[in-house]
């Protein structure tokens, strides 16, 4: 080795030298790791405990709607979506909203609520979810063509069930009986065998019937 | 320093140290490269494994509860399947799925979520509010702490989590009712005919007939296997325990087990707990205890219960004031209990640490000990002496004759000759046992027609019954099954003929008829020359009192009617009866007949129902998105 060939004292002059021409790198290299460490460990407890807020929040949220506490409610729903507005828990309350606006029959506002939902839900398992909501209140809204599109436009997988039930219902209100048939029958295939909701869909099915091939 | 070393190392030694050296560093840890791992996990949700030790677990705990729940009726075989192992599996992968996914979406159980459900289990209630003493007296008996516990609180509130969240957002729109309730209320327009039975027009039937259908349907006409079996009984009841306790055995009982008889001391306490967390930091613990010691110096008697509700923070007494209770010594963890008995009545401790933090603890009052003398507690005594007396016989004798019919399988009579015990006997019974005598135990009858006892010949184990009861069972007599001879069952199978003549004639006959129906032929001509007359149900609903069943079922499965065209079906009634049906006119259900309160009624369990579909939707979405791993060889 060529080290070998320099006695003691040049040894330690070349190391110190070549500690003089990368010491500072060394260095900062150090300290980016240390910051990056201590970074992401700040980072995921700021995490922590904005999850936990956003938690107490809808916990909250949950107590007012249970007590009746509407307007405590909306107060709560607004924080979420103010401060919280990128937390699965602001999406969940908008939807809670939704259902509110819905029975009291204001569907515009539900509508609102739910495209809230949607631009910030993100692109996770509850967005079909929220998408096939929304189809529902355009439906309620006589708007059976515009909650067909948004149901064709669900593309994710799981829910087969709950999409293929709602594009039947449309597909009724829109008179395309054979349709809905199919559509009903690809929903009872997807559903659980003791779903509760399945006696309701099988009502919908038989009510359906053409002469020649009864009820299902 | 390496070139001092090399200059120094010469010769064969160094050469056999280095050997070693360089041949331990080369092959160290090379074994990991020819030993593959071994995969141990029943399921795999991403990376998260279910092993089989959970899975045990779980199946346990299932079969647990099943057997608490159904007593005798519990049948361990059940929990063998494949069918329901893959039940509780799919039921843990889905738990897995909504875990994963409340990390993914950044869901938590929040605290006051823990605290309510703590303060709403009925366990740690007294008077329907919960009560903090019985909640540490609970937990100390189950050694948990209340963190383990609140923890195991939280993650079984984790995993309903977002099934919860979507069911509460779930959305039922009031078409969704309406829709719902004009086809459920549906009203039908209805005609029907009901066909009398046609009479019978061929009733000779030949031996050659008979003789076919006993062929075609000989499962019907089988005798089913029984046995008759001999037995051994052995009863604590019928065991009569040789000598009375003495006097001097009981008074021997009394001193063994005086702090039964002991009410113990106990004292009613107060504390305010400063947690410190379990991996704390020498200053985190610091400012626990200075924090704890300013309390402690705040304290007293009259600003206790205020500096417990600002302070502490034990989520179970904070509320209370602190108030924990009387407690009994043993019950809290040691080092509060020290503490807790060193302390004078009204005295407020300095901080004490336990696992849970510093407790700063307030002795309210004092409940001394009594003991009852033995006169009060001689008639239990015996009670119990004499009980376990009639057990230590019991086990005794069904111990020897479980031995000894083991050890002459072939027979009872050497069991029943050295134990002075009768050998009884049973009437013949099937599988299914019998309705009195020892037979009527499912058990009795399972081993009678198992393997060992009836085949092999042998003596039962000793059988259960319950109640210290026991009995060992061997086989007496075995009729085998059986077809039962033609001449017994001729009566059946010629009636059973006939009445498969007039059933095919009144399907005919109704055929026919309905296909003139559907010609165009009117129902009153048709009914007409069946002899039979038109009758009407206007304004049927789904469920109506006053229809044949079928008849109104299938009425509610045909077609609409469609350009004034009525809709026809035959149905076949019980006993070969047949009836015509014809739909006229079909309106949705009175909308304004159905009050509010049933419409609110009927939104709640839609809600239910559709939240159930979402959350099914959900953890399909889940699964589609993630690695699954089954592996049932493990299961």
């Amino acid at each position: 080795m060529a080290f070998d060939a320099y006695d003691d004292y040049e040894q330690g002059e070349r190391v110190q030298q070549w500690l003089r021409q990368n010491g500072l790198s060394i260095v900062i290299g150090i300290v980016i790791g240390l910051v990056a460490i201590f970074g992401w460990q700040q980072w995921r407890s700021h995490q922590a405990t904005r999850e936990m807020e956003a938690s107490n929040l809808y916990q909250q949220l949950q107590t007012a709607l249970a007590a009746g506490k509407t307007s405590d409610a909306e107060q709560l729903v607004d924080r979420l979506e103010k401060d919280y507005a990128k937390s699965t828990y602001a999406v969940l309350a908008a939807s809670d909203s939704a259902q509110r606006q819905v029975e009291d029959k204001q569907l515009d506002k539900a509508l609102a609520s739910l495209q809230w939902a949607r631009d910030h839900v993100g692109d996770n398992p509850l967005k079909p979810l929220i998408e096939l909501r929304t189809a529902k209140v355009q439906m309620a809204a006589d708007k059976a063509n515009d909650a067909l599109a948004t149901l064709d436009g669900v593309t994710a997988k799981g829910y087969e069930a709950l999409r293929q039930e709602l594009r039947g219902d449309a597909l009724v209100k829109l008179g395309r009986a054979d349709d809905a048939r199919k559509a009903y029958r690809a929903a009872l295939a997807a559903m659980g065998e003791d779903a509760p909701q399945r006696a309701a869909l099988q009502l919908k099915l038989d009510d359906l019937a053409v002469a020649g091939k009864q009820g299902a | 320093m390496l070139q001092s070393l090399r200059d120094k190392m010469h010769g064969w030694p160094s050469i056999v140290v280095l050997g070693v050296a360089v041949f331990a560093m080369s092959f160290f840890g090379i074994e990991g490269y020819f030993t593959s791992r071994t995969e141990t996990f029943v399921a795999k949700v991403g990376k998260q494994e279910i092993s089989q030790q959970d899975f045990q677990n779980r199946m346990n705990e299932m079969r647990q509860q099943a057997s608490e729940q159904m007593g005798d009726q519990f049948d361990p075989s059940v929990y063998e399947q494949p069918a329901m192992k893959e039940r509780v599996l799919d039921a843990m992968v889905d738990q897995q799925l909504l875990l994963k996914a409340n990390d993914d979406l950044g869901m938590r159980v929040s605290d006051a979520a823990v605290r309510d459900t703590i303060a709403s289990i009925q366990a740690f209630q007294v008077n329907g509010r919960f009560d903090a003493a019985t909640y540490r007296a609970v937990l100390a008996g189950q050694r948990k702490t209340p963190a383990m516990f609140e923890d195991e609180i939280r993650s079984s509130l984790a995993i309903r989590l977002l099934p919860d969240a979507i069911s509460a957002s779930t959305i039922v729109t009031d078409e969704d009712v309406d829709h719902f309730l004009k086809l459920r209320l549906q009203r039908r327009d209805l005609r029907y005919v009901m066909l009398a039975r046609p009479a019978l027009t061929d009733s000779k039937i030949t031996d050659a007939q008979v003789q076919a259908y006993y062929k075609q349907h000989q499962a019907e006409f089988m005798a089913p296997e029984q046995v008759a079996v001999r037995y051994i009984e052995v009863s604590a009841a019928d065991l009569k325990a040789d000598n009375p306790p003495t006097d001097e055995d009981l008074r021997k009982r009394y001193e063994d087990e005086k702090q039964r008889f002991v009410q113990p001391e106990q004292r009613l306490v107060s504390h305010i707990l400063i947690d410190v967390p379990k991996n704390a930091t020498p200053a985190q613990q610091k400012a626990a205890l200075a924090k704890a010691q300013k309390i402690a110096k705040e304290a007293t008697p009259q600003n206790f219960a205020k500096l417990a509700s600002e302070d502490s923070t034990d989520l179970g007494s904070k509320r209370q004031g602190g108030d924990l209770g009387w407690l009994e010594q043993g019950v809290t963890n040691k080092a509060f209990d020290d503490a807790l008995f060193s302390l004078q009545k009204g005295q407020i401790s300095q901080p004490v640490l336990s696992d849970e933090g510093y407790h700063i603890i307030w002795l309210r009052d004092i409940r001394s000990g009594q003991a009852k003398p033995f006169e009060q507690v001689r008639g239990q005594l015996e009670e119990e002496a004499v009980a376990a007396e009639r057990d230590r016989k019991y086990n005794e004798v069904a111990g020897k004759l479980a031995d000894q019919t083991y050890q002459n399988p072939s027979s009872l009579e050497p069991a029943s000759q050295a134990l002075g015990l009768p050998v009884k006997s049973t009437g013949l019974f099937t599988r299914e046992g019998e309705k009195t005598g020892i037979a009527a135990d499912p058990k009795v009858a399972k081993a009678a027609f198992s393997d060992d006892v009836l085949v092999q010949g042998n003596n039962s184990g000793l059988i259960d019954l319950g109640n210290n009861h026991s009995v060992v069972i061997h086989v007496d007599k075995h009729v085998p099954a059986a077809e039962r001879p033609l001449a017994e069952v001729r009566d059946t199978i010629e009636k059973d003929i006939l009445d498969e003549r007039v059933a095919a004639a009144a399907s005919k006959r109704a055929n026919d008829l309905l296909a003139r129906l559907e010609k165009g032929e009117s129902m009153d001509a048709v009914a007409a020359s069946a002899g039979a007359a038109v009758q009407t149900a206007k304004d049927t609903l789904r469920v109506q009192d006053g229809l044949p069943e079928q008849l109104r079922d299938q009425a509610f499965l045909l077609p609409h009617p469609k350009d004034g065209k009525s809709q026809f079906a035959a149905v076949a009634l019980p006993e070969g009866v047949y009836a015509l049906v014809a739909v006229d006119k079909v309106q949705d259900g009175d909308l304004s007949k159905v009050t509010a309160e049933q419409r609110k009624m009927l939104r709640q369990s839609m809600l239910a129902a559709y939240g159930d579909v979402a959350t099914e939707g959900f953890i399909d979405a889940l699964k589609a998105k993630t690695e699954i791993k089954i592996a049932k060889e493990r299961m």
